[in-house]
C-alpha cells in the first residue's frame, strides 16, 4: 500500500477509448498519471467466457440500463479498456455530412476532413485497421451482400481494427465480444494502454469515482473507493474525464458543477435488430461477426444505416416476443436465423439525470422524424431478407443504445456546451474531455475512431 | 433472494421456456442455482424491487401468472405507464433467464443439461494469447493488485 502515491500531474478518470489514448499521449511525455476504472483489468488470458458472467461483470447494472420508457437499452461497458473491449471493433471516419452537422452546432472549424485526417492517420502508429476479409463471410453476411444487389442498394465491407484473426484455424469471432482472447481484436486496452503502462502510468481498477472538488487552487481532489469499499482521495494538477457519455455527465451533477448543459444532449443511434428466418441454417455465429455495412447515399441523407450483424442467444433474446412455445421455438432454432440492424441518426436530444440513491435516469425518445428513419429502415430490411428467402422477418420495437454520446457537449459557446474548443471545462479550465460525452450531435457513423482521433488532438495540444 | 422469489423466477422462468421433448424447461434445468452470477452485479434498488416483484410471482397460481405475462408481451395497446412496466418486466425476467439457460453453464458441471449443443450453439473461440507482458504490467502498475 506505501507504493500507492496519490498526487499525480494528470488523473483520468475512466479507462476506455478515450481514457487509454490520452494516458498514453501523455506519458510518452514523461507525465505522471493515474487511471481510475470501474471495471475490472481483465486481459487475453482471463476474459470472461460465459454470456452471464460477461454481461453481469462488464457492464454497469449486470448489463443492460434502460432509459425512462423502457423503450431503449442502453449497453454500457464497465471495463479497463472500456467499449473497446466488448464492442465489435469497427473504425470508420466520419463523413462530410457528419462533421458539418458538427460544425454547424458547434462553431468549431477543426470539425473537418481536413483538420481531423492528420490524426485519423496518427491512429494507424498503434491500431492496425483492415478490411474483414470476404473469404471468410459467413451465410448472414452473404445474405446481406446479395439482398443489398438485388435491391439496388449500395453496400461496402467493414473496417475492423484487428490483427492476424485467425480467421483460417475456424474461429468465431462473436465470442470476442466478450474479449479478444488472442489480442487482435485492437482494442486500447492491448494497444495505448500498453504502452502507457510500460511509460510508467499507474491505473486503479475497480475503483468508482464519486466526486470530483475542484474547490481548492492548488489541487484537483477525486474520491471514490475500491473493490472493498475503501474510500480514497487522490489530487491532481489537471484532471481528464473520460468516462463516457453517462459517467462523466453524472459525475458531474453529482460534483456539484453548476454549467445548465450537463446531461443534455444525449444521443445514442438507437438500434433496432430484425431477426429473418430462414428454411435452412444460417449459422450467423461462424467466422467474423461482421462483413458489410450500407454504403448508400440515400440511405444516410435519410437518416439510418445497416449492417450485418448478429449477437449470443441471451442477448438475442431480448429481440424475439411473446413467451412460450412462440418464444422458446426462436431460441432454439437460433441457427436458421439472421440479423441486419438498423442504426438511427437521432435528433431528438435527450438527458440524463441523477435520481434518488444515484439511480441513472435517461429520458430519451425517438421522434416523429427518428421512428421514420427507423421505418425506413426496417422496409430496407424487409426487402432485403425476403429477396433472399426469408420465411418471416421478426420486427421488434426495443431499441438498443451501444454508441452513447454527449451529456457534455463541446461548443464556441459556453451558454450552450460544457467543454470549450480547446477541450477545457468552461467552468474550470484544469478539467478537460475528449471523449463520446463531448459529442454535440448525432453523427450515423460508429464513433469510437473519431473519439481515438479527437483524444489524440487535444492529449497532444495539452502539451503544447 | 428469499425461496419465494427464487420460485418465483422459476415460475416466470418456465413460462418463457416451457422444454420441450429435446430441451427441459427453465425449473428442470436447475440453472436457477447460478442465479447470483446475475443478481450479485444489480444495483441495490433494483435487486431489492426484482425480489419484491419475483415474490409476488412466488405467491402467484401459475395459470394466472400464464395470464399476466401475456398481457406483459401484448403491452402495445396499454397506457404508456403500463407500457413501461411491461417492457421493464419482459427485458428484465427473459434477460435473467435466459442468461442463466443459454450462456453454456453445462461446459463448467455436467450436471447441467447439455443446452447449447441441443440447438447447434457451438462457436470456437481462439487458444488465449499468455500475454506475459501484461499480466506483469498489471502486476506492477494496477493498484488494485496492490490493496
Ligand atoms: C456492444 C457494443 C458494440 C459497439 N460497437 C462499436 C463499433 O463496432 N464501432 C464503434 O465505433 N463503436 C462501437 N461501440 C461504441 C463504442 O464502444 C463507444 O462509443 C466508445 O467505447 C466510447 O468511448 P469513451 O471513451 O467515450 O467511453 P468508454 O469506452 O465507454 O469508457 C468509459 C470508461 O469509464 C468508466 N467509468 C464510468 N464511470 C466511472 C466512474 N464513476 N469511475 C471510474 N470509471 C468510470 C467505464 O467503466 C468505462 O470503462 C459499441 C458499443 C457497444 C456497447
Amino acid at each position: 500500500m506505501k507504493d500507492i502515491k496519490l498526487n499525480y500531474d494528470y488523473i483520468i478518470i475512466g479507462a476506455g477509448v478515450s481514457g487509454c489514448i490520452v494516458a498514453e499521449r501523455l506519458c510518452s511525455r514523461g507525465k505522471n498519471v493515474l487511471l481510475l476504472e470501474a471495471g475490472k483489468f481483465f486481459y487475453s488470458k482471463n476474459f470472461l467466457t460465459k454470456e452471464v458472467d460477461s454481461n453481469s461483470q462488464m457492464y454497469w447494472n449486470g448489463g443492460i440500463e434502460l432509459n425512462s420508457n423502457a423503450s431503449i437499452g442502453l449497453i454500457r461497458p464497465k471495463v479497463v479498456g472500456g467499449g473497446s473491449i466488448i464492442n465489435g471493433g469497427l473504425l470508420d471516419p466520419f463523413d462530410d455530412l457528419a462533421l458539418e452537422g458538427f460544425k454547424d452546432i458547434t462553431d468549431i472549424d477543426f470539425f473537418s476532413l481536413n483538420s481531423l485526417n492528420p490524426y485519423y492517420e496518427k491512429i494507424n502508429s498503434l491500431t492496425t485497421i483492415e478490411k474483414i476479409p470476404e473469404e471468410y463471410a459467413n451465410l448472414n453476411s452473404k445474405i446481406f451482400k446479395q439482398g443489398f444487389k438485388a435491391n439496388g442498394f449500395q453496400c461496402a465491407s467493414l473496417e475492423r481494427g484487428q490483427k492476424n484473426c485467425p480467421y483460417s484455424d475456424g474461429v468465431d469471432c462473436i465470442t470476442c465480444l466478450s474479449g479478444c482472447p488472442t489480442n487482435s481484436k485492437q482494442s486500447t486496452m492491448t494497444t495505448y494502454l500498453r504502452e502507457a503502462l510500460k511509460n510508467g502510468a499507474k491505473i486503479f481498477s475497480e475503483f468508482k469515482v464519486k466526486q470530483v472538488d475542484n474547490s481548492s487552487r492548488e489541487s484537483i481532489k477525486v474520491s471514490g473507493h475500491d473493490k472493498n469499499l475503501k474510500q480514497w482521495t487522490f489530487s491532481c494538477n489537471k484532471l481528464i474525464l473520460a468516462s463516457g457519455a453517462i459517467g462523466n455527465s453524472k459525475l458531474l451533477i453529482n460534483s456539484g458543477f453548476k454549467n445548465k448543459n450537463i446531461g443534455k444532449n444525449f444521443y445514442t443511434h438507437p438500434q433496432y435488430m430484425l431477426m429473418a428466418e430462414f428454411d435452412h441454417e444460417v449459422n450467423a455465429y461462424k467466422g467474423p461477426l461482421q462483413n458489410y455495412k450500407s454504403d448508400d447515399l440515400n440511405f444516410r441523407k435519410k437518416g439510418f444505416k445497416l449492417e450485418n450483424v448478429f449477437a449470443p442467444p441471451a442477448a438475442i433474446s431480448a429481440l424475439f416476443n411473446g413467451v412460450g412455445d412462440e418464444f422458446f421455438s426462436c431460441l432454439k432454432n437460433i441457427n436458421k436465423f439472421g440479423s441486419i440492424e438498423v442504426c438511427i441518426r437521432d435528433e431528438n436530444p435527450g438527458e440524463i439525470k441523477v435520481g434518488r440513491n444515484n439511480k441513472t435516469i435517461v429520458y430519451k425518445e425517438l421522434s416523429d422524424l427518428d421512428k421514420k428513419k427507423r421505418d425506413l429502415g426496417f422496409d430496407a430490411i424487409k426487402n432485403i431478407l425476403y429477396s433472399q428467402g426469408a420465411k418471416r422477418v421478426i420486427e421488434g420495437d426495443f431499441g438498443i443504445g451501444l454508441h452513447l454520446m454527449g451529456g457534455c457537449s463541446i461548443g464556441s459557446e459556453e451558454k450552450k456546451s460544457v467543454f470549450a474548443p480547446d477541450f477545457s471545462m468552461y467552468e474550470d479550465k484544469r478539467i478537460s474531455c475528449a471523449d463520446s460525452s463531448i459529442f454535440p450531435n448525432a453523427p450515423g457513423i460508429n464513433p469510437s475512431l473519431t473519439i481515438m482521433a479527437l483524444s489524440i488532438k487535444f492529449a497532444e495540444e495539452l502539451h503544447e | 433472494m428469499n425461496k419465494i422469489a427464487l420460485n418465483g423466477l422459476e415460475k416466470a422462468g418456465d413460462i418463457y421456456i416451457p422444454g420441450d421433448q429435446s430441451l427441459p424447461s427453465f425449473s428442470e434445468s436447475n440453472f436457477i442455482n447460478e442465479h447470483q452470477r446475475i443478481l450479485s452485479f444489480i444495483s441495490k434498488d433494483d435487486r431489492a424491487a426484482l425480489e419484491l416483484l419475483l415474490t409476488i410471482f412466488g405467491l402467484t397460481p401459475l395459470f394466472i401468472l400464464k395470464i399476466l405475462f401475456n398481457k406483459v408481451v401484448n403491452y402495445h395497446h396499454y397506457p404508456e405507464f403500463i407500457k413501461t412496466l411491461c417492457r421493464t418486466i419482459n427485458v428484465g425476467i427473459k434477460g435473467i433467464v435466459c442468461a442463466l439457460y443459454f450462456s453454456g453453464l453445462e461446459e463448467e458441471n455436467p450436471n447441467y443439461p447439455q443446452i447449447l449443443k441441443t440447438i447447434g450453439w457451438q462457436p470456437k473461440r481462439a487458444k488465449a494469447n499468455e500475454d506475459l507482458e501484461m499480466k506483469s504490467l498489471i502486476e506492477r502498475h494496477d493498484f488494485n493488485s496492490m490493496i
